[in-house]
């Protein structure tokens, strides 16, 4: 655990996925209390779940590291490989900056979409493609990242994280470039942050992320009270909801509280 | 805690389906985030690699 938690601060922005799978039946509330008393600068993506698409383990620690490309490289005991994990999760991150493929356009248009997260720039050069299978796998990928990116938005938002929608509706805009289809579809999703609601999930999404911080200055005992207080602002909002959740979580108890 | 955790049910550490080194992971809807970027399955994160670690609270 520290040392995914490590690897994905220094590597997440360089396109490292992590995600943290709890397989001993913790629920939502009490695996969201442990992450915050136990690792409270952990920005790994963190579920509950007792099912994930790798092999069979006798016990965890047990990871996975899966390829740009999909494919399950390594699997096993994380703390009996480090190195291991470390070269492989390097040599990824190479493709996702200078693209994979076995021709020259195949790797600039994914050095573009996943390197440098330019949508435009990738629709472009598969647009300047010859016809044929080749142009039409990367336009589906073009295609494919672009719903993502579009309904991560709306996920964040369903979630109670305005703030953070807003900045991933920003970024997509700023991806599409001047595509006209898509300007078209992202500007609406941009206008919803300025609507009298997106202005009261905002405000309150602001007082929210000063709970988080304190939560990351790891001010746990200060949390609830600083909640309930909010709750009294937030009104039927999503944040609010989210609020309401994070209380519950810092209310269930661990077993050794 | 982690001496626990070997002491757990196999049943709670099973996989989905079983996979091999080498060959394709199917895709998967992994229930909502704490700290994720909106996206909810394997296939939205192709194209960056991904480090699936298992872990307990126990």
């Amino acid at each position: 655990m520290p040392s995914a938690i490590k690897h994905d601060a220094e590597l997440s922005s360089k396109g490292l996925v992590t995600i943290l799978v709890e397989v001993q039946g913790a629920d939502d509330a009490r695996l969201e209390h442990f992450l915050w008393k136990t690792f409270p600068q952990n920005r790994c993506f963190s579920c509950t779940s007792t099912g994930v698409p790798l092999p069979p383990s006798d016990g965890i620690p047990h990871a996975g590291v899966i390829g740009v490309d999909g494919t399950l490289l390594w699997a096993g005991n994380p703390l009996a490989e480090p190195k291991k994990v470390a070269e492989l999760i390097d040599q990824e991150l190479q493709k996702v900056k200078k693209g994979w493929g076995d021709t020259a356009d195949a790797r600039k248009v994914r050095a573009a979409l996943y390197g440098k997260r330019d949508l435009a720039g990738a629709a472009a050069l598969v647009a300047a493609m010859a016809d044929g299978d080749a142009k039409a796998e990367l336009q589906a990928e073009v295609d494919r990242r672009y719903a993502s990116a579009k309904k991560a938005v709306a996920n964040l938002q369903d979630q109670g994280r305005w703030l953070d929608a807003q900045a991933a509706a920003r970024d997509l805009l700023k991806s599409v470039g001047q595509k006209a289809e898509w300007v078209a579809e992202v500007t609406p999703l941009l206008a919803e942050f300025d609507s009298e609601q997106g202005k009261a999930e905002i405000a309150a999404d602001k007082k929210l992320e000063k709970v988080v911080k304190s939560l990351r200055e790891k001010k746990l005992d200060q949390a609830p009270k600083a909640l309930q207080a909010l709750l009294k602002t937030t009104g039927e909002t999503k944040v609010g909801a989210r609020a309401q959740k994070l209380l519950k979580a810092l209310e269930t108890p661990l077993e050794n509280d | 805690m982690l001496a626990r955790s070997f002491l757990l049910p196999l049943a709670l550490t099973l996989p989905l389906a079983a996979q091999t080194v080498g060959s394709k992971v199917p895709d998967h809807t992994f229930p909502t985030f704490l700290n994720g970027d909106g996206r909810q399955t394997l296939a939205e994160f192709f194209g960056q690699p991904v480090v699936i670690d298992r872990w307990g609270t126990h």
